[in-house]
């Protein structure tokens, strides 16, 4: 994790509660990752043994593709990328300008569900991040 | 017309991004997100996914260029953008701390590319003070028994990265 995004007990505490949340609210959820944009492991949450540092390197190159589809295609600002796979489904949001999050289920998850969850997740971690640790 | 893709890599801050930039006849694309680590020392930015441009020879020829993300952990863009591939652009940065310890990364992580493919490795700030002469990169690659082009280049102006094609694709043909 780099140095500067090391994360201060009381922010740590409110990402793991939250991510833990969304596991245990979405049914198939199975990991949340909290990442950088620039593809850094930051904390993870998971049911299985998931390689978070490989996983948040990737969703950082899948991030940067969407915001750079989106400038292609004259529009802006790709909020989250969805996976969806044979059996199961890989949400990725951008929660601040430096910090995103994956979630992952099993394909018995509703697709709507696990979103909203993952956005809330996002929004709860975002409203908690201590201005030190997020220099805009 | 034929295409012709071909690949930069390289630690970050070698220049990926300013030498594709330098050469593209469309506006390149970028996937550049903020650095949150050590980068931030040398550079706000870094490539996630890829770069991309594209240059078209004399004789027609549509070369796409593609840029890797420099970071390891990003290797698995380093898969997918060499596949259908037919060369290879290593950019190392001499004002670096280890731009021997570079070349040994990218050669080794790219040695099948290299071998299917070809190769043409470049020295940027080749000058700097603390940066070894272009003779240890040579010895390095004849320690290891391999015969690469190595040249200096300066990758932000246009007719020095435009000869780094023309060796690489000069080695292609008689390869």
């Amino acid at each position: 994790m780099p140095e500067t995004l090391t994360l201060p007990d009381d922010f740590r505490r409110v990402c793991e509660e939250t991510l833990t949340r969304v596991m245990e609210r979405t049914q198939g959820a199975y990991g949340a990752v909290l990442a950088t944009i620039d593809g850094h492991a930051v904390l993870s949450v998971t049911h299985r043994d998931l390689p978070s540092d490989r996983i948040a390197a990737m969703t950082s190159s899948l991030l940067a593709l969407g915001e750079t589809i989106a400038r292609e295609a004259q529009q802006r600002q790709c909020k989250f990328v969805i996976v969806e796979n044979s059996d199961g489904y890989v949400v990725t949001l951008r929660i601040t300008a430096k910090l995103t999050l994956s979630t992952f289920s099993g394909n018995e998850a509703n697709l709507g569900m696990l979103l909203s969850a993952s956005r809330n997740a996002a929004e709860s971690i975002g409203k908690a991040i201590p201005q030190r640790t997020h220099p805009k | 017309m034929s295409e012709i893709k071909l690949i930069f890599t390289g630690p970050p801050g070698a220049g990926k991004t300013t030498a594709i930039g330098a050469i593209s006849e469309i506006p390149p694309v970028s996937t550049d997100v903020d650095a949150t680590d050590e980068l931030l020392s040398s550079k706000d930015h870094t490539t996630a996914a890829m770069d991309f441009g594209e240059v078209t020879l004399d004789d027609g020829t549509k070369l796409r260029l593609y840029g890797t993300p420099g970071q390891r952990r990003f290797a698995h863009m380093w898969q997918i953008l060499v596949q259908g591939g037919l060369g290879l652009i290593i950019l190392l940065d001499n004002s670096r701390p280890a731009p021997l310890d570079d070349l040994e990364i990218y050669l080794d992580n790219f040695a099948d590319f290299i071998e299917r493919t070809g190769v043409v490795i470049a020295v940027t700030r080749a000058d700097h003070p603390d940066g070894p002469p272009i003779e240890d990169f040579q010895d390095y690659l004849e320690q290891r028994g391999l015969v690469y082009p190595v040249l200096t280049a300066d990758i932000r102006r246009e007719t020095d990265v435009l000869m780094l094609l023309n060796v690489l694709l000069s080695n292609l043909e008689f390869a």
